[in-house]
């Protein structure tokens, strides 16, 4: 017990991959593979689960391999000291971007849906004050945080499905045929795109129970293609592609025409207070791999210090990257999803290629 | 700027407390480099010497339709 | 402790130096706004004329008269936002449009820009998109809002009441403005959205001696004459969300046939005798039939409808198997003549009024594929057959009509 101490299992980290999902998700999937898939965007789930599977599949071979350590360490391992350090110093940015593009995101879309003359630095800051609280408690504290939201999310995200399932029109999702196939595998690019598990693997020393992580894997693969078929359905079902792809929050718009028995409505708001949950979780998750990464990169003796200055660079970081959200939406698109795929598939693909091949790990470990 | 410039002194004062009082003063370079970087995040923001947000120059490098319009 | 004084210290500072303003805008005490439950939008010259039905909640309502006021305000705006911004000049209270149910819109401001009158609607963050729209024909939105308000009632009930009612004749029915917003949106099919109209009453002529004596109070009651109706539909084009034509009466019961929006409705046919025998609609499906032969589109609308009989006037006992039949089929003839005048617009509109589109898109996928560049064009080509199988089930608490009783003694 006092040797796990600090650390979380499994199943805790892999929750937190689940509910880092959860953001992007209700933001970008249906908009998304909606302008690609157009009617069979529902579909584009299922095919993404299958790129995640093999992802889960190819990331189990490499934690097996290296038990107890983090991810850093491992591409230290496999690769020179130069290619870990730029590979390693590639994440760092990337993350950095990621976590400037959510806390943007995350602000302008309270300015969006609930509060548009309000000064988004008051939503960026007071995230940010709370994220320098809480992130000093560690892993465990953001793990029990990530289990408790968790289920807040899954019961919202059910009950709001529940009281859509009404209004669906099932002429709005057909008709399916082999035309789809196309447009299904391309828009499930951007599904992929979601990803973060290997963002997860930077703090992947803090783990216990390692070999349980393709069982609640598969776990995880289940639930996010639920989450994410379901916020599909509902969405292109109730208002059609059409709407849906042209809206920046199209989830919310299509919670927003759920009436209960005539006469409840506003279920809106209760969307967006689990978004703030899920965008908090996320931030916090990729803000600790970054203090991780700069912990490893830096040879620091710990990260404590840089917290602070981290999150002030943060916030810089998130006015400089776009002048408005215009920007911020075409940078999704354009940018965002090929630079995931890039560093959550392709780079740790290649690395895990590579430690094969140097026999630093073997497939049988697993 | 002054107020952006108030608040990183102050953290790095306090920071830098923090690092003698724990005795964990091999860090100091490093802390060195992220308050330059602060400074500077801190100067574009305020000053935008680029004349283009980060989106922008990246939109720019990948060739984005977003400028393909009007 | 230390922790403890340091947060303090962090609260008071932030908290000194926001220059204590209010830091997050936008709530709004429940006795301070005004809620919108009807919107009216008028074209005004060139500018927009939005008139705002409010209702109050406040802890008097259910007690005194004050539910009962609905006040209306006008305002004008170079577009609907200005408009409605505008209101913030004068009213004493702020606006809340959370709550708006209806959107009327007048025909004239319809006529071009139906699309710019509801993009506010749809954009704004406060709206909700379950509001119903409809078109007000023949008159300024601002006049409708006007009669029912100045009469004493509340325009948002009298237009929930109506919209509950028109299920009775089938001759329009509801659209949330989500829907509408889809339609106009989509470029295969043409929007169409309930109209409301104002009708005059139709009044006995006063004889000669008193026609002059009244002539000052008929003024005066002129207004009360006038009512408010809910019946028929608008259509927009297509390419341009232009209005295109509006129906009404047997036309607007057809196009209800058409896009499964009948819930009952009257049906007068005749026994052998020549006397009336009403029927009730009681439920209606029609299946849109698409085919595709040799590249030529051939269209067959089935309809299936179920009727009761709930009025005879004559005496001749109707529950023969052959005058039932000679029923159903003057019942057959007056559906399809209804959906046949309905099939006459699509064509001389060459505009795709009920949603042909999807129906051939989710039948033929692929084949849709290689037309839908140019849908008009084929859609100029389509043949349409109506086809309606009428059943007419039962009659209520009576059987045989009144006097065929003293027939049978003869």
């Amino acid at each position: 017990m006092v040797k796990n101490k600090g650390k979380i299992s499994v199943r805790q980290a892999l929750t937190l991959f689940a509910i880092l999902t959860i953001t992007p998700t209700v933001r970008f999937a249906a908009s998304s593979t909606a302008l690609i898939a157009k009617q069979a965007a529902w579909l584009v789930p299922t095919v993404t689960a299958v790129f995640l599977f093999l992802m889960l599949y190819i990331l189990n071979i490499l934690l097996q391999g290296y038990k107890n350590k983090s991810f850093t360490e491992m591409i230290y391992d496999i690769t020179s000291k130069f290619w870990g350090n730029l590979i390693i110093f590639l994440y760092l940015v990337w993350i950095t971007i990621l976590i400037a593009f959510y806390l943007r995101f995350y602000s302008e879309r309270l300015v969006t849906s609930i509060y548009p003359n309000v000064k988004i630095d008051i939503f960026t800051i007071s995230m940010l004050i709370l994220i320098g609280f809480i992130i000093r408690n560690g892993i465990v504290v953001i793990a029990r945080m990530g289990e408790i939201s968790f289920i807040l999310i899954s019961i919202v995200i059910l009950v709001l499905m529940i009281f859509m399932i009404p209004t669906i029109k099932i002429n709005n999702l057909l008709p399916i045929s082999y035309l789809d196939i196309m447009p299904t595998l391309k828009a499930s690019f951007s599904g992929a795109a979601l990803f973060y598990v290997i963002y997860l693997f930077f703090f992947a020393h803090e783990f216990t129970h390692q070999e349980e992580f393709f069982k609640y894997g598969k776990l995880t693969l289940l639930f996010i293609w639920l989450i994410n078929t379901v916020i599909i359905l509902a969405s292109i079902g109730n208002l059609g592609h059409a709407i849906i792809s042209r809206s920046p929050l199209s989830f919310l718009i299509a919670v927003k025409q759920v009436t209960l028995l005539g006469v409840v409505s506003g279920f809106e708001s209760i969307l967006v207070a689990t978004w703030i949950i899920s965008d908090f979780i996320m931030i916090l998750v990729l803000t600790y791999s970054v203090l991780n990464i700069i912990k490893s990169l830096f040879k620091l003796s710990s990260y404590n210090s840089f917290i602070n200055i981290f999150l002030v660079f943060l916030f810089f970081i998130s006015w400089i990257l776009a002048n408005n959200v215009f920007e911020l939406q075409t940078l999704s698109v354009d940018v965002v999803v090929s630079g995931n795929i890039i560093m959550q598939f392709i780079l740790p693909i290649i690395i895990v290629v590579i430690a094969l091949i140097r026999k630093k790990i073997n497939i049988k470990t697993n | 700027m002054l107020k952006y410039i108030m608040i990183i002194g102050a953290i790095s004062i306090y920071e830098i407390y923090m690092m003698v009082k724990k005795r964990q003063m091999k860090d100091f370079n490093a802390f060195l480099i992220f308050v330059l970087i602060a400074l500077l995040a801190s100067y574009i923001h305020v000053h935008d010497p680029f004349d283009a947000s980060l989106s922008e120059l990246l939109l720019k490098l990948v060739k984005s339709e977003y400028f393909k319009g009007g | 402790m230390i922790r403890t004084i340091t947060l303090t210290l962090f609260v008071f500072i932030l908290y000194v130096a926001t220059g204590l303003e209010t830091l997050v805008g936008g709530r709004m005490d429940i006795s301070d706004a005004f809620y919108i439950a009807t919107v009216g939008l008028d074209k005004e010259d060139d500018e927009i004329q939005m008139t705002i039905v409010t209702k109050q909640y406040s802890p008097k309502e259910e007690t005194s008269q004050i539910a009962k006021q609905d006040k209306y305000f006008v305002s004008v705006g170079r577009d609907v936002f200005e408009a409605a911004r505008n209101f913030n000049s004068f009213m004493d209270k702020e606006t809340f449009w959370g709550h708006v149910s209806y959107i009327l819109v007048s025909e004239n401001l319809a006529q071009k820009d139906i699309d710019s009158a509801l993009d506010f609607f749809v954009r704004d963050h406060e709206h909700k998109l379950t509001s119903n729209v409809l078109v007000i024909k023949d008159a300024r939105a601002e006049e409708a809002i006007k009669l029912v308000t100045d009469s004493g009632e509340d325009i948002t009930t009298k237009l929930k009441v109506l919209s509950k009612g028109v299920g009775a004749l089938s001759i329009s029915s509801e659209l949330p403005l989500i829907d509408a917003f889809n339609k106009i949106n989509n470029k295969y099919c043409s929007c169409y959205i309930p109209t409301l109209k104002i009708v005059e009453d139709q009044k006995d002529e006063p004889e000669e001696e008193t026609k002059e004596a009244s002539n000052t109070e008929n003024e005066k009651t002129d207004e009360k004459t006038k009512r408010l109706v809910l019946e028929g539909y608008v259509f927009f084009d297509q390419d341009d969300a232009k209005l295109l034509c509006s129906i009404e009466g047997g036309t607007a019961r057809g196009f209800n046939f058409i896009i499964n929006k009948i819930k009952s409705g009257v049906i007068v046919v005749k026994d052998p005798d020549g006397e009336y025998v009403n029927l009730e609609i009681i439920d209606s499906k029609t299946e849109i039939i698409p085919k595709i032969e040799d590249d030529k589109i051939t269209v067959k609308l089935k309809t299936k409808m179920n009727s009761n009989i709930s009025e005879i006037h004559g005496e001749v006992d109707i529950f023969k198997a052959d005058i039932i039949e000679g029923l159903v089929n003057q019942q057959n003839d007056i559906i399809k003549a209804e959906m046949q005048s309905v099939i006459g617009l699509v064509k001389e509109y060459n505009s795709d009024l009920f949603d042909l589109s999807s129906v051939i898109n989710h039948k033929y996928p692929k084949k849709w594929d290689k037309i839908k560049d140019n849908w008009r064009e084929v859609f100029k080509d389509i043949k349409f057959e109506i086809e309606v199988e009428s059943k007419i089930n039962r009659t209520y608490s009576i059987k045989k009509p009144a006097l065929s009783r003293e027939k049978e003694k003869k």
